[in-house]
């Protein structure tokens, strides 16, 4: 009966954490349902709130694709400087952000392991508190009110370089080092040899940092309408009354493209996060060089006599007849599956066996 | 250093000539835009902008100012760190143990959760934002009148008393991000050996076996999620602020981002370089702070 209360109570735990979590997640995704659906109810439903409108109404759409801002641009303005924001700034962020990965796990050069440190402190410290000095470097550089305003500041992004780097232990050191010994710089084992292993982290950043800027609303850098994405939208929509509707659909036309990549990069992502909380291969230090070889350097510890040391040639014999008993079973493997191979395998043990009683000679006569 | 080591180094960095050459267009642009900014917060903290316009070294005055006199760079303070507690750190704790309850679920139904809340949370600033803006019509506000909870629509973040709360819940989005999804990866693969050697050894509380057992083999994917939810939670609320277009003068969970927006706009310029230093000093400090527990962590279990 105890293993039975046992079993029951295990799965009533189970049942409750399923239902809990079911009743979370739902909790999270009802308010995004709430906002879809209310993007294409007919205005006079939207106060009450429903569950279902009465049927799809495209109203709020018309009014935000036809409709005009303050200037008098139409809000499709918008639209075009998302589409230019988001894919110029992951177009340039991809090739930088690599390259900048692959410096910082494969390259052992001086300063790399303090840059190292000096970006992970930038992602922590976010974007958002240089924000003021930000703009006015900006205006003395002549590039605030414009495009450039928005993408540069994204194009070298602390947060992707630290997801890539992670996944950069893909790609073994050796392949890296022995690409190096034979002479290819840096640039080619970069790009060449690094970076198409590395698709499915690319992807993923590049989709993740398609999410940031889409919904990104320019707010401090830019104050000419025609430059501000699709963020600048909501704010717009968010304090009157009439407009509830059309907030609704500024928020869909967000949030949707953000979920359908996602969701179709979903897996990459989950890579992604997997490799990423993987510990960095560590670049071993000089000073830890040196202790490892001065420990390398002592005599190695006494083992213990639990294997009787080997006498002489009389015992020659036995260590080759196990081999070819052993070599036996190895044989018959190959056999069954792969015909074709059983040639090499054979030469293979016909030379270490001609070559092991060499070896062994030289063995016990050192001993 | 030594002449042979400096040699050594300008030798190694001869060597590595082109990888300084890839690493140089992030770098450029990290200079200019995160850099730049930051050093130009350190020195104009220190000096003060009077009305004639041109800079004047005010030593620690600004600092002062902002302590003594601006009450409300302190209530930005308070409200930061509390936002901090409570969306950092609860937040983090709270994705951890969301993590490591989906373990017990059946593997296929934790993954359809586990994509269901990530999707959610990289769309979070913007619902929340639908949801929190004020007007009959809102979503928020239209659910409690219709369920007859209140008379009257709230705007919720310019009013003191829900602000607050409605950014910190606001942020539980941020709880499911790839801080959770790496902390999920974790505890599926971690090895189950410290588990099972803390369930024979006769330990019946499973939270017993979460901190001591399962968590120090998730190490990496904590070090990762705290370093994400550290640097969410200081800007969400500000998103959030930005895209209901509550201006921050009104806004009720005032805190030092919304104080640098607010006087910056204004060009107050020395106080607002001065809180950006205390803001960037808070930050730094809770990195190391972070950094040093994962390095404690890591030789723990090297």
């Amino acid at each position: 009966m105890d293993a039975k209360k046992k079993k029951l109570i295990f799965l009533l735990v189970r049942v409750f954490v399923t239902v809990l979590a079911a009743a979370i997640a739902l909790g999270l995704v009802a308010p995004v349902y709430f906002v879809i659906i209310r993007s294409v109810s007919p205005s006079q439903e939207l106060f009450p709130i429903r569950l279902l409108p009465s049927g799809a109404v495209f109203d709020s759409f018309s009014e935000m694709f036809n409709g005009t801002g303050v200037t008098g641009l139409p809000f499709t303005r918008n639209f075009f400087a998302a589409f230019v924001v988001s894919l110029v700034t992951v177009a340039v962020q991809v090739p930088v952000v690599c390259a900048m990965a692959y410096v910082l796990a494969k390259v052992r050069a001086p300063g790399i392991r303090a840059l190292d440190r000096v970006i992970e402190w930038a992602m922590v410290l976010t974007p958002l508190s240089v924000y003021v000095p930000q703009y006015f470097i900006m205006l003395k550089l002549g590039i605030s009110d414009s495009f450039f305003a928005l993408i540069l500041p994204f194009a070298a992004s602390p947060l992707s370089v630290f997801l890539l780097k992670r996944y950069m232990s893909v790609v073994p050191d050796d392949m890296v080092y022995s690409a190096r010994l034979e002479g290819a710089s840096h640039f080619r084992i970069c790009f060449g040899l690094v970076m198409p292993n590395i698709k499915p982290a690319i992807s993923a950043v590049a989709v993740l940092s398609l999410g940031n800027m889409w919904s990104y609303s320019g707010e401090l850098f830019v104050h000419s309408e025609g430059v501000k994405p699709l963020g600048a939208l909501m704010p717009l929509f968010s304090r009157s009354e009439e407009y509830a509707g059309v907030l609704c659909a500024a928020a869909v036309v967000i949030i949707v493209p953000i979920i359908i990549l996602t969701g179709v990069f979903g897996k990459e992502i989950g890579q992604i996060a997997q490799l990423a909380g993987l510990k960095p291969s560590p670049h071993i230090s000089d000073k830890e060089k040196r202790r490892i070889e001065e420990e390398l350097k002592k005599p190695p510890k006494p083992r213990p006599e639990i294997i009787k040391p080997r006498k002489a040639k009389p015992e020659k014999a036995k260590p080759e007849k196990a081999r070819t008993q052993k070599a036996k079973p190895e044989k018959t493997k190959p056999e069954k599956t792969k015909s074709e191979k059983t040639k090499p395998v054979k030469e293979k043990t016909d030379k270490a066996k001609s070559n092991r009683p060499e070896k062994k000679k030289t063995k016990t006569e050192k001993k | 250093m030594s002449a042979k080591k400096k040699n050594k180094t300008v030798q190694a960095m001869k060597k590595h000539r082109d990888a300084y050459l890839l690493a140089a267009p992030f770098l450029v642009l990290f200079l200019v835009f995160f850099i730049a900014p930051v050093v130009m917060t350190v020195v104009l903290s220190f000096f003060s902008y009077e009305m004639t316009g041109l800079p004047s070294f005010a030593g620690f005055d600004n600092f002062r100012d902002l302590f003594m006199f601006d009450g409300k760079f302190s209530q930005a303070m308070a409200n930061s760190m509390l936002i901090f507690a409570a969306a950092g750190i609860g937040g983090l704790v709270l994705s951890v143990l969301a993590a490591w309850g989906l373990e017990y679920l059946n593997k296929r139904i934790a993954d359809i959760i586990t994509a269901m809340l990530f999707v959610m949370s990289i769309t979070g600033t913007v619902t929340a934002a639908v949801w929190l803006s004020g007007g009959l019509r809102a979503p928020l506000n239209s659910l409690l009148l219709s369920a007859g909870l209140t008379d009257v629509p709230v705007d919720w973040l310019s009013d003191g008393r829900f602000a607050l709360p409605c950014v910190i819940f606001s942020q539980l989005w941020t709880m499911f991000g790839l801080g959770f999804l790496a902390l999920r990866r974790g505890f599926r693969e971690a090895d189950r050996e410290r588990a099972d050697a803390a369930k024979i050894e006769g330990v019946k509380n499973p939270f017993w076996t979460l901190i001591f057992a399962q968590l120090p083999s998730v190490w990496p994917h904590l070090a990762f999620a705290a370093l994400i939810q550290i640097s969410c939670s200081f800007t969400n609320s500000e998103v959030v602020r930005i895209l209901t277009g509550t201006p921050a003068e009104s806004f009720g969970a005032y805190g030092m981002l919304t104080y640098i927006f607010d006087r910056g706009e204004r060009l107050d310029a020395g106080r607002v370089f001065a809180a950006g230093l205390i803001m960037i000093i808070i930050i730094t400090a809770v990195y190391a702070a972070a950094r040093i527990v994962i390095n404690k962590l890591a030789k723990y279990n090297a």
